[in-house]
């Protein structure tokens, strides 16, 4: 057992080193595996932030009730105590009908008209938060029954907000994952296509090997180590890329952020989320030097 | 000790590169193969080796029979046989003593036990001052000595040789064939295949055999 592992030790720095031997080669390799596992990385991380914010907002409707204007002054501070008192409302905001027509004519193509208004228009407006997590017929039974509250004018719910959202996050997420498979097979053809060469540079040594009693096995393992370490080093390059094109893309998407939604927090890809590509990639490395090998294998030691 | 029996290869062409070849050597025997080019001494060399597979007759090596031989365990089977090649094929980029090293380390041999095998390997060729050096420093005979340590540090019972003496002078020749000489008087079997008749004059007893266009045409055994 002790030799064995010793063994596997030994082809693991001779494996090292065969990278070594072969830096701008190596280095070829390890870039181009790289850069086309940042890609997806770093949809990814977009896109965990986009829907990490989502989750928190975006998944839930705001309503707007427009307060009954028979229903008296008072009324609109007792239709919003009385809707706080509600289990399925999170948070109620009262923008009374003055500070509505107030931020009406803050707005540049309507401040022509301040002053000119014999009287307000607008009803007083309850902007209604509701609890997270209810389905779109959640919701709509939430407005039906809001809208049955005494004093309650009408209720507009904004479903379509939610359904466009909704709709645009899965859609890149898909185009993440099809890119994550689109990507990873690349990384296997170019470790495939780099342990290739290495196996025709050692065809002689593969030969003698095989003749002096080395088994498949034994042939096999130097490049399987060779191609496991470009997958893993391969998609910590790649890890770098991501964190570096974060660090430029994270302010801008802060801002957007901020701007839309009053979120401003980004983060980078939680660590087990990085450790799954590296082992993915490392599979892979693995997976496609072994099947390299024995197909040459097969060619050069027939039998 | 090696034994063909009515064996015959083809590849497929006209003519059959061996052709019902049927001899034996016994363990200690050494034997001299000899013919023109292309009369099929290195494809018998192939088939003991079972780099090719005979196309009919029955070939044993060992007491193993290579027909029924697995695929899986021919790196077994070859780790019992020591091969010369006439272009030694030693590995440019590996220490002499690495390359002397190498069927120990495919055989799974402890590390502790290398050193000291290739060591006595190399002393038993004279090339014990030579074992750190890469082998492109070497000149041909002496090159030709470190594949014969590499063929011989397994201690196997069956010792192949292709063309040993083909890029050496005659000198270094003589001394090539004497280390053969040890081996076999040493209970290996020996099978040297070569186009170079002075050699097996030179030594008594021996096996000689003479291939033709695929035929084993002559057997016979030279007394001392």
């Amino acid at each position: 057992m002790k030799s064995l592992l010793l063994r596997h030790a030994q082809v693991l720095v001779a494996g090292l080193g065969r990278l070594c031997r072969h830096p701008l080669s190596s280095l070829l390799t390890l870039g181009g595996i790289g850069v086309a596992l940042a890609v997806p990385l770093t949809l990814y991380v977009l896109v965990q932030n986009l829907s990490s914010v989502f989750g928190d907002f975006g998944d839930t409707p705001r309503m707007s009730i427009y307060v009954d204007r028979d229903a008296g002054e008072r009324a609109a501070g007792l239709l919003a105590d009385r809707l706080r008192d509600d289990t399925q409302v999170d948070r109620v905001t009262l923008i009374p009908r003055d500070q509505g027509l107030a931020q009406l004519f803050d707005l540049d193509a309507l401040a022509p008209l301040r002053g000119r208004l014999v009287e307000n228009p607008l009803p007083d407006v309850l902007e209604v938060m509701p609890i997270a997590g209810l389905d779109e017929g959640g919701y709509r039974e939430l407005a039906a029954r809001l809208a049955r509250m005494d004093g309650v004018g009408d209720v507009q719910i904004d479903l379509a907000w939610v359904a466009r959202l909704r709709a645009v996050t899965e859609l890149v997420a898909v185009v993440v994952q099809v890119f994550w498979v689109l990507l990873l097979g690349g990384v296997a053809m170019v470790i495939s296509n780099s342990v290739r060469l290495s196996l025709v540079t050692a065809r002689e040594e593969i030969e003698v090997i095989s003749l002096v009693g080395g088994s498949e096995a034994f042939i096999r393992r130097p490049f399987l180590y060779s191609g496991t370490l470009q997958g893993v080093i391969g998609a910590l390059v790649a890890v770098v890329v991501a964190m570096g094109v974060h660090v430029l893309v994270a302010p801008a998407l802060s801002r957007l952020m901020e701007a839309y939604l009053g979120m401003s927090t980004v983060s980078f890809a939680s660590a087990s989320t990085l450790a799954n590509v590296v082992v993915a990639s490392g599979s892979l490395g693995w997976l496609a030097s072994w099947i390299t090998v024995s197909r040459y294998l097969r060619q050069v030691l027939p039998r | 000790m090696i034994r063909f029996s009515q064996v015959s290869k083809s590849y497929g062409g006209p003519k059959d590169a061996l052709s019902a070849v049927t001899f034996h050597l016994e363990p200690g025997e050494i034997a001299f193969l000899t013919g023109h080019s292309g009369a099929g001494k290195s494809t018998l060399l192939k088939l003991i080796l079972v780099m090719e597979r005979a196309t009919r007759g029955q070939l044993v090596i060992g007491g193993i029979n290579l027909g029924k031989l697995p695929r899986r365990r021919i790196p077994h089977y070859r780790r019992g046989l020591g091969v010369v090649f006439q272009e030694n094929r030693l590995l440019a980029d590996r220490s002499v003593a690495d390359n002397v090293a190498l069927p120990l380390v495919v055989s799974g041999v402890p590390h502790r036990d290398v050193g000291r095998r290739v060591r006595a390997a190399l002393d038993k060729v004279g090339l014990l001052w030579a074992e750190r050096r890469l082998p492109e420093v070497l000149s041909g005979g002496e090159q030709q000595r470190v594949g014969i340590a590499r063929a011989v540090v397994n201690k196997p019972a069956i010792l192949l040789a292709d063309e040993p003496t083909g890029n050496v002078d005659d000198a270094m020749a003589s001394q090539i064939m004497d280390l053969f000489h040890q081996f076999s008087r040493h209970g290996v079997t020996v099978l040297i295949a070569t186009h170079d008749l002075r050699q097996v004059s030179r030594f008594r007893p021996c096996r000689h055999l003479v291939l033709e266009g695929g035929r084993l045409l002559g057997d016979r055994v030279l007394a001392a």
